[in-house]
């Protein structure tokens, strides 16, 4: 009993007093994660424990639920990183692999958290100093750890140095050679930064030269700056950079649990990033029951965000089975079931957008009202009025609208829309200042033309600092100023698409303007897009001039597979629910929005919830319950069962196989996984704040991404 | 106040330490990322993307060392300081404008 | 009342002020306001062991946390909180508070780069970020205030604001140090370095035990001594009607403080360009629109 995690020692009187208050302090770290936690509770947790997310300052682990092994791995490595004294809490297994046997256990059932804090508060007032405590020494772990000293002695080998001392070395070579090197354009920071170091100044204090770096003897001779960084890779302003390699990990507070982002950061800019698409797995699909009736209660199991929404679907499909039409629709009662869940999984999604915005108020009430909802007890009015509330956030919009990547701009007026608040936002206002600059067409366009390709080479449909695809005035002396000094090599992606669709009209700008409008107001249900549109008009005006998109060839493909609130906040109409005849009687028609950043799919969503809650409404009387339709599965039969359903997170699709009354195969495509392929595009380049917004705003659940 | 800071850090090390020893364990000093092990160290030439502020800031910085003993006599001095100082100003805030429009003052 | 029965309750009400900010910051984090919860963080730092990390950088890990104590109870010293009652009247305060309050960045930077991994590190760079985006607004907007005041003594300063307080003499100053004094302490919105969402605690996530106690109790104290700050430079400092004028200062500054959290927890983070670009292309403008407003109204 807490023998790993009791602190060694003695209890004396002075420790015991210590321990009691701090056992009524708790921080409870949640693996995988506070939205699966969330699941399970019914109310949040304010008073009586903290939910943190960062390992040091956590003295509870709590595993909610069965998880893969890896993803157990991984909980070992946070357990070990915690400081003593720490309570080791499963809920639901008895015991995963690589951590050590729980302190306390219980069953993985609602509020199971509210009977489990007093034992653990018993635990830690009067265990927490022990003499048997042992240190904990994973055999995995362990191995790990070695694997990974090893590989580091290979890893300071770039351009031929030797280096002795590892730690201290890459701060030594700043801070020794910059003062010998005439480089000018390297690193003009660094080298001011050091210099003004060196020279005693106090600029904001670059103390971490003085401090041993500087007499840090080279020891390999003098080597020129260009040799030394010959092997590094190159960032987009041509500087040669390390990129560090960093995973933010299953259990990070901004994304949704369970999703692991491997990620390689260029300072603080996103180079590369994939979301590892394994680590959830748990093989759901590769043993499933026998019975086909089991199948909904089976596969409510595949998302713990959104277990109604696969039940209905496996009855759907055993409907579809067994009735001779084979093409059911969903009852009113059911729509009201998914459309209520429709509205916890956005509010819970908010709940972690919330935490990677930074707004604490925000998360505090979307997890209330989550709750609320939850046990239907939600009340209307006061969830539009957040509503409201967040749509007229100060500074979210700004924030939000940064990242528009151009992923998916099948039309040009959304692209042009995207442009704007891209354009305003993310780079530099220079509309201002450009406007002040007698700019010449012709001369800047030519070599505009030859900067370009310099700057473009974020892939397809990335921009990051330097966005490509809306070519708006000020945009092409921007390039311009930049490709003076810049004109380094830049990865050689696609650029050519961009280049070849490069209409620079500037007349017919404010008849687009009003095409835009129109063709906006068409969609009934857009007046926050045409509002957001509008928004962005008064903004381009600022400036008087109109971006013009270019459209690059194949550019569908990469958000052809898309479905759900991504795909329409790009203003692809793809709905499932079009397809449903209960939708169709109540006047229902899909929420899209132009932009395709952030802040169109939070205003997706929003209006999702705002939607479904009209919807529920107007069902009336029906509180929404389980279908009465007749299944009806013979012990001889066979063939193959299909249903759809569009899930908080796109179009999920269902296919059976029924032989002989039994289960043969199932096959489950859910929208997770296309969305995890859309993490690579969407944070190239990015700013890592942006980029961890952009990928939540994804919404991705990676437990559908390989049940 | 330096003695005081002296004392209250050496009480709270001194409480500290009399609770125990720190359990050395494998991954507990691996710095905290989320639920993975980052052996590597993080001390890498970083790429800062915002050198082009950090240079004007080295100029104003150097110009309100100047600024101070001006705001104390200013208002004996009277327009004369005004001017002065207003024209010291222009020609910094003229830098600024500069660096502005040379894109300078953007994300690297 | 004598100066040393003065002085006394004086650090008394500043320990509860430290007390206080920190349940408000606890409010501004989770919307209750929780009276024990403090004092058991507090109890629970001391509990926990203390983790180095592998190949940090002793020197800055050791230092870091007692620079970013030291400099601001030092900054405490020079602020005035009655009419008498400061423990050193700086002649160069004006110019003191904002030397010292760059070694707060400073020390972030340290402990982001002395803890050795990749979150700590972005987060302490990023701090740098802050330091040079706000230096330069403060530094003018104090320079502001010196002038109307003719001196750099902070006593004058708040003796200048006699007839009309720097807040409405000088409001494009009270908005840009009000805005400079929220970053200075990291505070949400501008609570880059350690970011909870983005990088699950940045500088100070791998500080454990006494540690990140002297952190976390020096960044309350920070936000007091800002708030002190705000209300000597442009809220008439001690300056009320009937009441001793140290107990207006607190009052204040209590009103200060809490009008902080309030911001922070309905706006999201700022973006770490937007930090630099607003600040630079706006704030540095207004700054000097700022030192030549208050020249024009003051030879008038």
């Amino acid at each position: 009993m807490m023998k790993y995690g009791a602190r060694k020692g003695k209890m004396n009187f002075f420790r015991r007093w210590m321990a009691k208050a701090a056992s009524r302090e708790l921080c409870i770290f949640p693996v995988p994660g506070s939205d699966v936690l969330r699941t399970y509770q019914s109310e949040s947790l304010s008073g009586q424990a903290r939910l943190t997310t960062n390992s040091r300052e956590a003295n509870v682990l709590l595993v909610v639920g069965d998880m893969s092994r890896a993803m157990a791995g991984q909980a070992a490595i946070v357990y070990a990183q915690m400081p003593r004294p720490r309570v080791l809490v499963m809920a639901g297994p008895e015991h995963l692999d690589p951590l050590p046997h729980p302190d306390v256990h219980v069953t993985l059932e609602n509020d199971f958290l509210t009977t489990a804090l007093p034992v653990i508060r018993e635990y830690l007032s009067n265990h927490s100093w022990k003499d048997e405590a042992e240190a904990w020494r994973p055999e995995t772990l362990v191995n790990k750890i070695e694997e990974a000293g090893q590989q580091q002695g290979h890893m300071h080998d770039h351009g031929g140095h030797d280096h002795g001392h590892e730690g201290h070395q890459h701060g030594g070579h700043e801070g020794h050679d910059h003062s010998a090197h005439q480089h000018e354009e390297h690193g003009h920071g660094h080298h001011t930064e050091h210099a003004s170091h060196d020279h005693g100044h106090n600029h904001g204090g670059h103390d971490h030269g003085a401090h041993g770096h500087g007499g840090h003897d080279h020891g390999s001779g003098f080597m020129s700056m260009i040799a030394m960084t010959k092997d590094l890779p190159r960032s987009a302003d041509g500087l040669p950079m390390e990129w560090s390699d960093v995973q933010f990990g299953p259990f990070h507070p901004g994304l949704p649990g369970g999703l692991c982002l491997s990620m390689k950061l260029d300072g603080d800019t996103v180079a590369e990033a994939e979301a590892d698409q394994n680590l959830t797995g748990r093989n759901l699909l590769a043993s499933i029951p026998d019975n086909p009736m089991a199948l909904p209660e089976y596969l409510e199991a595949v998302n713990p965000m959104a277990p109604v929404t696969y039940r209905l679907l496996a009855q759907k499909a055993l409907v579809n089975f067994s009735s001779e039409a084979g093409n059911s629709a969903l009852t009113l009662p059911e729509a009201v079931l998914l459309e209520k869940e429709r509205i916890t999984s956005h509010l819970n999604w908010l709940a972690v957008l919330a935490v990677v915005l930074g707004s604490d108020w925000m998360r505090d009430q979307a997890i209330k009202h989550y709750h609320r909802f939850q046990n239907d007890t939600g009340s209307v009015p006061q969830l539009s009025g957040f509503i409201k509330r967040v749509k007229k956030m100060p500074y979210l919009k700004l924030k939000l609208s940064v990242a528009s990547h151009g992923i998916g701009e099948t039309e040009e007026h959304n692209q042009g829309v995207a442009g704007d608040t891209h354009v305003e936002h993310h780079y530099e206002h220079n509309a201002d200042s450009h406007s002040d600059h007698c700019h010449e067409e012709g001369d800047e366009y030519k070599p505009h033309d030859h900067g370009k390709p310099g700057h473009e080479g974020h892939g397809r449909g990335s921009h990051g600092s330097h966005e490509q695809s809306h070519e708006g005035h000020e945009h092409h002396h921007e390039e311009h100023n930049h490709s003076d000094h810049q004109l380094k090599d830049h990865k050689q992606e696609s650029h050519e698409h961009e280049h070849a669709d490069h209409p620079h009209k500037e007349g017919d700008e404010s008849k687009k303007h009003e095409h835009h409008g129109e063709h906006n107001h068409s969609h009934e249900m857009h007046q926050h897009a045409g509002h957001e549109h509008h928004e962005h008009v008064h903004h381009d005006h600022g400036s008087g001039d109109e971006k013009e998109q270019a459209i690059g060839p194949g550019l569908n493909q990469l958000l052809g597979d898309i479905t759900g609130p991504v795909a329409r906040a790009a203003g692809i109409e793809k709905d499932h629910r079009l397809e449903e005849a209960v939708y169709q009687q109540a006047g229902w028609t899909p929420v899209t929005a132009t932009g395709n950043n952030a802040w169109s799919r939070l205003m997706v969503r929003l209006d999702e919830i705002e939607q479904s809650l009209r919807f529920i409404e107007k069902a009336g009387n029906d509180s929404g319950s389980e279908s009465s339709q007749k299944i009806n599965i013979p012990s001889i039969g066979m063939g193959n069962g299909i249903a759809h359903i569009e899930s908080p997170r796109g179009k999920v699709t269902l296919k059976f196989h029924i032989h002989e009354g039994k289960l043969a195969h199932v096959h489950l495509a859910s929208p997770s996984a296309a969305l995890a392929g859309l993490v690579k595009p969407i944070t190239e380049q990015q700013e890592l704040a942006d980029a961890l917004t952009a990928v939540t705003s994804l919404d991705i659940s990676p437990w559908e991404i390989n049940p | 106040m330096l003695v005081a800071t002296a004392g209250l850090v050496w009480m709270i090390y001194l409480i500290k330490n009399s609770l125990g020893q720190t359990l050395d364990e494998p991954g507990k000093d691996i710095p905290a990322e989320s639920g993975n092990l980052a052996p590597k160290p993080a001390w890498l030439r970083y790429h800062v993307r915002y050198y082009g502020y950090a240079l004007l800031f080295l100029a104003f910085d150097m110009e309100m060392a100047y600024m101070y003993p001006w705001a104390v006599v200013y208002q004996e001095v009277g327009l004369l300081a005004l001017l002065d100082m207003g024209v010291f100003l222009m020609i910094l805030f003229l830098g600024l404008v500069y660096t502005w429009t040379q894109g300078g003052l953007n994300r690297q | 009342m004598t100066p040393f029965l003065n002085g006394f309750i004086i650090s008394l009400l500043f320990v509860g002020g430290v007390y206080v900010v920190a349940v408000l910051e606890r409010w501004s984090m989770t919307g209750n306001v929780n009276w024990p919860g403090p004092a058991r963080s507090f109890y629970l730092l001391f509990a926990q062991e203390e983790i180095k990390t592998r190949k940090h950088d002793k020197v800055f890990f050791e230092t870091a946390p007692i620079l970013f104590i030291g400099v601001i109870l030092l900054t405490i010293s020079i602020l005035p909180f009655g009419r008498g009652s400061v423990m050193v009247d700086l002649g160069t305060g004006a110019l003191f508070i904002n030397a010292a309050l760059v070694y707060v960045m400073v020390s972030l930077l340290m402990v982001g780069w002395a803890v050795n991994g990749v979150y700590a590190m972005v987060g302490g760079w990023r701090a740098l970020a802050q330091l040079i985006a706000y230096s330069m607004p403060v530094v003018m907007v104090l320079t502001a205030t010196v002038m109307r005041a003719e001196s750099m003594f902070l006593t004058d300063i708040v003796e200048s604001q006699q007839s009309l307080w720097n807040i409405l003499y000088q409001p494009v100053g009270f908005m840009l140090f009000y805005i400079s004094a929220l970053a200075i302490t990291f505070l949400p919105p501008f609570d880059l370095p350690v970011a909870e969402g983005e990088l699950a605690g940045g500088v100070w996530a791998d500080l454990t035990g006494a540690r990140k106690l002297l952190f976390r109790l020096g960044r309350l104290t920070l936000v007091l001594t800002l708030s002190v700050a705000v209300v000597v430079l442009y809220l008439g400092g001690w300056m009320g009607p009937w009441l001793p004028g140290f107990v207006w200062t607190f009052l204040k500054t209590f009103l200060v403080a809490t009008s902080f959290f309030a911001i922070g927890r309905y706006m999201p983070r700022i973006r770490h360009d937007h930090l630099l670009e607003y600040n630079w292309k706006y704030g540095v403008p207004l700054a000097l629109y700022n030192i030549f407003q208050v020249g024009i109204v003051l030879l008038l």
